[in-house]
């Protein structure tokens, strides 16, 4: 993709936690309309990715190299004013558990409204007016009893869909989902993702969809990502990611996957053996190499480049060795 | 929610005059349980039997305690606390005119107490870990060791002996001028500033706490600024939990008024509460100790009713709002 159809990109993203390495190198650029999945398992650095992103890491994380940009414009680094006017603003973020993300003490109405005041200035009746219609588009239709409604009064699916209300009033350009419907319940949860979809097309937003689960992921993007231990392990369309994984460990992660839709899986699941190793423990060679079948003794010692594969035209990359020379 | 707030108020307020009955009664028996007879005291050694007896039966006292008891709890009912085996005086009369007194260096106590350990704690958790959050910390440790008393004689010998700006001790009656509350500053100080240090430590730790909740990155995450977070989002919801212990901090207050009134001179119940224990003046001391428990019951029912206020999720129910 050329640069100047990028709405938000990274570039080499790398953060430390107490020096410790938590993302290494992360690089992922997303166009306005289009859907980005973001997969691995739980502590990979996907959520410390997002946050990187709007300037949110965690005390003690630093950002130790690489680039934020939106539009073109650097956001690391970045005067708190003006990354307050880029979250919530051209870059709304929807969470896990809404419950939690929601303030216990305040109306759903004051906390969405709180959105419109600082990005739009809407006050008064024009304030009430936008929230009616930000509630209807997605999918609230009780306005009143919402916009009065304490957090715990509401459902878990209707509190992620005042929390995506909330993202959407500053009329963002990105909608960053992280672990949307991993506390909803199958059902409530599709339907959020279908919410999620019909948005990105109707407002054109572009949408980094994080989740640990590639089942979520799969149907809803055009492009996915594979992170592992704080790198990208491979980059491909959505729609070829099943059938032609190179990665060993995406091929592991779709083995342990159930009901992925369309792919029908070809035997029984199969768990990954091993765990995700502590972050900043094993940065010297293939993180993954410890639970991969095919390791060899090189991988244990040569961090593996990221190697562009040509496919069609599509742009796809995997970081792994066997698609190294000398392999 | 209006009805919620009603309903509590009711059951916390039917739960506040049974709970006084029993503290009448416990205290009733209690100084009847301790040494010293005030008869005695008043008469002295040398004394006459046939006087003796004659004052015993004049205070009712030579009856049962049984029924020292039924008689007390008549009459108080008919707004009757009979009069101080000391001087004769009504204790109804001496209370009421002394329970202005110390309501209102509470309240005063309170004003410096709450803005003082609230703000405090704020400005700590927001420069959590830097030099201006240990010198908070090391300076609320100090204010919780230092009892009243010590505090109260240190702000006399600074303001009053070796600065002259307020009188060190003395009262004048209530009027909306400097010379009533001058009097009132260094008493409300010493009464507050310990109870600021237990608050400021409470609202701290409870700040703390609400910054590592989902929702404040979730605010942070919508564009407010980190200081609006702060003021519109955490200090709400950590004052929830800071408010139930200020409830309980109303106790220490009365207990540290009774101290404070005696160092200050301060013509206020807890002075007199003091002076009756001291003389077994049993009258004088279920009138105290009624008046104190009142004030604490009252305090805790607002409590409970600011709790209702400030946490949309407690309703309806005795029980649920309590702490």
């Amino acid at each position: 993709m050329s640069t100047r159809d990028e709405l938000l990109a990274v570039k080499g993203l790398g953060v430390n936690i107490a020096g410790a390495t938590v993302l290494d190198g992360v690089s992922l650029a997303i166009r306005p309309g289009e859907a980005l999945g973001l997969v691995g398992e739980s502590g990979c650095g996907k959520s410390m990715t997002s946050l990187a992103i709007l300037g949110l890491l965690p005390r003690g994380a630093k950002v130790t190299s690489g680039s934020v940009t939106l539009r073109g414009e650097e956001l690391l680094g970045a005067g708190e004013d003006a990354l307050c006017r880029v979250r919530g603003g051209a870059i709304g973020m929807i969470f896990q558990e809404p419950g939690a993300c929601l303030d216990p003490v305040m109306r759903i109405g004051r906390q969405i409204g709180e959105s419109l005041e600082i990005h739009r200035g809407l006050k008064g009746a024009a304030q009430d007016a936008e929230l009616r219609k930000l509630l209807a588009e997605v999918g609230l239709t009780d306005a009143e009893r919402v916009l009065r409604a304490y957090p715990h009064e509401l459902s878990g699916g209707m509190q992620q869909r005042a929390m995506i209300a909330m993202a959407l009033a500053g009329e963002p350009v990105v909608l960053i989902a992280d672990e949307p419907t991993t506390a909803l319940d199958a059902r409530i949860a599709s339907q959020i993702l279908d919410l999620l979809d019909r948005l990105r097309r109707e407002r054109g937003l572009a949408l980094l969809l994080i989740s640990h689960d590639l089942a979520v992921i799969g149907g809803r993007c055009d492009r996915v990502m594979v992170m592992y231990a704080g790198r990208l392990v491979e980059a491909a369309p959505a729609e070829r990611i099943f059938s032609e994984a190179r990665h060993p460990y995406t091929a592991a992660l779709i083995e342990a996957s159930p009901g992925i839709a369309g792919v029908a899986p070809k035997s029984a699941l199969r768990d990954i053996p091993g765990q995700l190793p502590a972050p900043g423990s094993v940065m010297e060679g293939c993180a993954f190499a410890p639970r991969c079948s095919l390791a060899r003794p090189a991988c244990s010692t040569r961090v593996p480049r990221w190697s562009a594969l040509a496919d069609r035209g599509n742009e796809r990359g995997v970081r792994c060795l066997q698609y190294e020379e000398g392999w | 929610m209006r009805n919620a707030l009603f309903l509590t108020a009711l059951s916390r307020i039917a739960t506040a005059v049974a709970t006084l009955l029993v503290v009448a009664a416990v205290v009733f028996f209690l100084m009847r349980l301790i040494p010293g007879d005030p008869v005695l005291n008043w008469l002295g050694s040398n004394y006459d039997k046939a006087d003796y007896d004659r004052l015993k039966a004049f205070y009712g006292l030579d009856l049962p305690v049984g029924q020292q008891f039924f008689v007390w709890v008549q009459r108080l009912f008919q707004g009757d606390l009979g009069s101080s085996v000391l001087t004769n005086l009504s204790v109804v009369e001496e209370l009421l005119r002394r329970i202005p007194v110390t309501v209102e260096l509470i309240v005063l106590a309170l004003l410096v107490a709450l803005p003082v350990g609230i703000g405090a704690g704020i400005w700590a958790a927001w420069r959590y870990g830097r030099p201006t959050d240990h010198a908070l910390l090391t300076a609320t440790l100090l204010g919780i060791s230092l009892p009243e008393f010590f505090v109260g004689a240190l702000l006399m010998l600074a303001f009053s002996l070796e600065w002259r700006l307020l009188p060190a001790t003395g009262f004048s009656r209530f009027a909306w001028s400097w010379e009533h509350f001058s009097h009132l500053v260094l008493p409300a100080l010493a009464l507050g500033l310990p109870r600021a240090a237990v608050i400021c430590r409470l609202m701290r730790g409870s700040l703390l706490e609400v910054f590592g909740r989902p929702f404040i990155r979730a605010s942070l995450a919508k564009g407010l600024s980190r200081k609006a977070t702060l003021f519109v989002h955490a200090v709400r919801n950590a004052l929830i939990p800071v408010v139930t212990v200020i409830g309980l901090q109303i106790g220490y207050l009365v207990a540290g008024a009774v101290v404070v009134e005696k160092l200050f001179v301060i013509p206020g119940v807890g002075a007199y509460g003091l002076n009756a224990v001291f003389a077994r003046d049993y009258p004088s001391v279920q009138g105290f100790i009624l008046v104190v428990a009142t004030i604490f019951l009252v305090a805790n029912v607002i409590v409970d009713l600011l709790y209702v206020w400030l946490d949309p999720r407690i309703r309806i129910g005795p029980r649920t709002a309590a702490a």
